[in-house]
């Protein structure tokens, strides 16, 4: 059996809605039927075959060629399986999805992994604004899973965030871990203006200092030894990821916040 | 260019025809005479079928700027019910709180060919008519909301003559384009203002001075002094709160004999018997409105699952904000007239509370006799979305189903309910009176919800089906004006209802205080208020139908 493969034939001119085509949809379909499929082009549905050049049986290992940021929903609800895409992809990469796994050789738009349950999305690029957030108007946002981040995160990482990990290798933008409820985000670079803005509970890890330093919003409670550190860290060891060889401490200095809300949340920083 | 509508078993209650097989005419929109030449242009054969005139749902919230705020504040109702455009028909989404143009679908294919928005604020009465104007194909119309406004409650507190508050209920009435009065927790909304958490009867409003009663009292009368038909549209004090049963019969006796509407009545029939504190009032409503012959209700009946209540009672909806399911919710003041609050709420059958919320409407239903003065409603999207009614029906009419829900629901609240033992079940001629005759009178809609001679031909046609859900979830055919919108349960043609009004007779003079105020305190002036016809018949897709007033004066 060898991979799915889906290469875009051209660069589309409107956005195309790439919910059909995940491991559980496809599954039991044969290659006719699969390029058939009808998808969701602006106010035109268009067949996967008029899009894509299509080859491969397998379809519980699904590979997305020559792709662009016009592809919107890849993996959406997804719960077995592995996509992996290699170019840009569009907004709500991963949404709702539940298990399995998607790779992205490219850079991502907003929403990446918006209210994912569980599995694991990697973009091996920079991510658009929203990473693991909320549906406007939704209160959680992803609820399980990890996101491996090894360019840059956007604006917004993490908003209204409730559990899973966000792991950004790169910087991460402004207002990162807003309105967050709770879970994890650890990033090894820089963070932009107003670092958990709203955050209600949650941990933002941090292996140095932010350049802006810490908003007047989250209250300074001292250096602890963390036990847990070194179980997260040991955890993280299986990822295909820098944070698997990062050296594991335990020392760091915790800021509690935001306290304009009920303020327990927490940056902790390497000291 | 006569249409013959062939042998179908007619329920028109307003001329007491019960399932007899008729002949119905239709010519130019309207029921006619058998044409004299005999010259008949189509002829459907509708033998075995059930006739009856379109329903009406008099008390749904389609409009005005609540609904819009749940449309707002609720994009997963939205995105879990999407409906793709067709040919015929735009495309919309909303389950609990549907887009204009879907519920306008909605309606129509369920056999409705009216709906009225019970709680158009005058401030925000072109809003509302807006929204009801992009609904399609059924007729609409609404009662503005007083009761709350600080022009009247100044009024009141100087103790002003009752004709100058009928001359003001007439010019907003008037210019708000609406077909009633409605009140909502008489003067608690105004008291909310001042700090006020709860409003009895006969408590009064910090700052006027004023009580509840006297709200009802003094619009009461000027509604029926000015010849309006429909009677007041009450949703009383302390709505949701247990014991507030003993306030609504205090209503119903307090108000003198002058005809009023109790809306939504289940929300406010609570006793406070019980391990739970929180019992079933039913019986003694219903046998005070047995007795009380002046009042009509309708039911607001709960039916499980997710939806949104979107009221003008900040008051009450304030109370209620830590129940929100999701956990979100809006509360505002609205200028000079009301508020509003909007919250979305998931009745569980499991839930004791929930489940005999949903006895006591039923048991409402069953007890309360007479057909004309009981309306059918949810309170849409209050207690359910509209688009339950038929599996509400079905409760009505089908005792082994209501008693086969009723066995899934908590069981200590199927303990303190008589529910089980009352063996009424509606026949198809009650629920035409509930549906179509009883609210076209009591809306004070001369020429519609009959078949008889004159009327608008507004008819629904269904398949007799001992599934009562089913045959009223889908009727055969849906004509409106004339028109066949409805084929087989699929919609085939889009028209645009008209709105119904009416112009009670008032002495102008009431604006030479008016316009002042409006200068003053609101956010327009007095000369965009008001709303003219033209906006109402706009490029001639809407009209506006002015319906005749009753004969009008003191008691």
């Amino acid at each position: 059996m060898s991979a799915l493969t889906f290469t875009l034939k051209a660069a589309p001119s409107q956005r195309i809605d790439c919910s059909p085509l995940t491991p559980e949809l496809l599954a039991e379909k044969t290659l006719d039927q699969i390029k058939a499929i009808e998808l969701v082009s602006g106010k035109q549905k268009l067949s996967v075959e008029s899009l894509f050049d299509v080859a491969g049986d397998d379809t519980n290992d699904i590979h997305v060629a020559n792709s662009t940021n016009k592809l919107d929903f890849i993996g959406r609800n997804m719960t077995h399986g592995k996509i992996s895409v290699d170019g840009d992809v569009g907004a709500y990469l991963g949404l709702f999805m539940e298990a399995g796994e998607i790779e992205v050789n490219g850079n991502t738009a907003i929403y990446t992994g918006c209210e994912m349950k569980g599995g694991q999305i990697k973009v091996n690029g920079n991510t658009g604004d929203f990473v693991g957030g909320a549906r406007p108007g939704q209160k959680n946002g992803m609820t399980g899973g990890t996101i491996i981040i090894t360019g840059n995160s956007g604006d917004r990482t993490g908003d209204h965030m409730r559990r899973g990990y966000i792991l950004i290798e790169g910087n991460a933008g402004d207002y990162c871990a807003s309105r967050m409820v709770s879970g994890t985000i650890a990033v090894l670079g820089d963070t932009g203006a107003h670092l958990g803005y709203a955050m209600k509970r949650g941990t933002i890890l941090l292996t140095k200092m932010p350049s802006r330093g810490i908003t007047a919003n989250f209250n300074d409670c001292g250096s602890h030894t963390l036990a847990f550190l070194a179980l997260l860290f040991a955890s993280f060891k299986k990822l295909d990821s820098q944070f698997a060889n990062i050296e594991s401490f335990s020392r760091v200095q915790r800021y509690a916040g935001d306290l304009a809300g009920i303020g327990m949340g927490e940056i902790l920083v390497k000291i | 260019m006569v249409m013959k509508l062939t042998g179908g078993r007619v329920f028109d209650p307003a001329h007491g025809v019960n399932g007899e097989v008729r002949d119905i005419y239709v010519h130019d929109g309207r029921i006619v005479d058998p044409p004299t030449d005999g010259k008949i242009r189509s002829e459907i054969d509708l033998r075995g079928k059930v006739v009856m005139a379109g329903a009406i749902d008099m008390h749904t919230h389609i409009g005005g700027g609540k609904v819009n705020i749940a449309r707002t504040m609720l994009p997963e109702d939205h995105a879990a019910d999407v409906v793709a455009r067709t040919e015929l028909m735009r495309s919309g989404c909303g389950h609990a709180a549907p887009s204009t143009l879907t519920a306008g679908y909605r309606y129509a294919e369920m056999g409705y060919t009216a709906g009225f928005e019970p709680a158009i604020l005058p401030i925000n009465a072109r809003q509302a008519h807006m929204e009801m104007h992009d609904t399609p194909i059924i007729d609409k119309g609404g009662y503005v909301m007083l009761g709350s406004d600080d022009f009247l409650l100044r009024m009141m507190a100087a103790n002003d003559d009752q004709e100058a508050i009928n001359n003001y209920i007439a010019w907003t009435i008037t210019h708000s384009q609406a077909i009633g009065v409605k009140v909502v927790n008489p003067g608690g909304i105004n008291a909310f203002k001042f700090n006020q958490r709860k409003l009895d009867l006969d408590e009064q409003n910090k700052f006027y001075g004023v009580t509840p009663r006297d709200i009802l009292l003094r619009l009461a009368r000027g509604v029926n002094e000015l010849g309006i038909p429909h009677p007041l549209h009450v949703h009383g004090c302390n709505l949701g709160v247990p014991g507030n049963m003993g306030t609504t019969l205090d209503t119903i006796n307090g108000i003198e004999g002058l005809p009023m509407h109790m809306t939504h009545i289940q929300f406010h029939s609570y006793g406070t018997e019980g391990d739970f504190k929180f019992s079933s009032g039913a019986a003694e409503i219903a046998e005070a409105i047995n007795k009380n012959k002046n009042i009509t209700v309708d039911v607001g009946q709960i039916l499980f699952g997710q939806t949104v209540t979107a009221s003008g009672d900040n008051m009450r909806q304030y109370a209620a904000h830590p129940h929100a399911h999701p956990n979100k919710w809006v509360c505002m003041d609205i200028e000079c007239d009301a508020g509003c609050g909007v919250l979305p709420f998931k009745y569980k059958d499991q839930s004791y509370v929930n489940a005999l919320q949903w006895m006591i409407g039923l048991e409402t239903f069953l007890l309360v006799e007479d057909p004309w003065r009981i309306f059918l409603t949810t309170d849409h999207p209050n207690g359910a979305p509209f688009t339950s009614y038929p599996h509400l029906i079905r409760l009505l009419m089908d005792k082994t189903f209501r008693n086969e829900v009723l066995s899934k629901l908590h069981p200590e609240a199927q303990k303190v309910s008589h529910l089980a033992s009352i063996d009424r079940e509606y026949s198809l001629y009650e629920i035409a009176i509930m549906t179509r005759a009883g609210a076209a009178k009591l809306v004070g809609l001369a020429d519609r919800g009959h078949l008889g001679v004159g009327g608008a031909a507004d008819i629904t046609v269904y398949t007799d089906d001992a599934d009562r859900e089913k045959m009223f979830s889908k009727p055969d055919y849906v004509f409106k004006d004339g028109r066949m919108v409805v084929e087989r349960g699929d919609l085939i043609d889009v028209t645009w209802g008209t709105t119904h009004v009416v112009k009670p007779e008032f002495d102008n003079s009431v604006e030479t205080a008016l316009k002042p105020y409006f200068d003053r305190y609101h956010t327009q002036k007095m000369g965009n208020f008001k709303i003219s016809d033209d906006e109402i018949v706009d490029d001639g897709r809407g009209s506006l139908t002015i319906q005749p007033l009753h004969k009008g004066g003191a008691l």
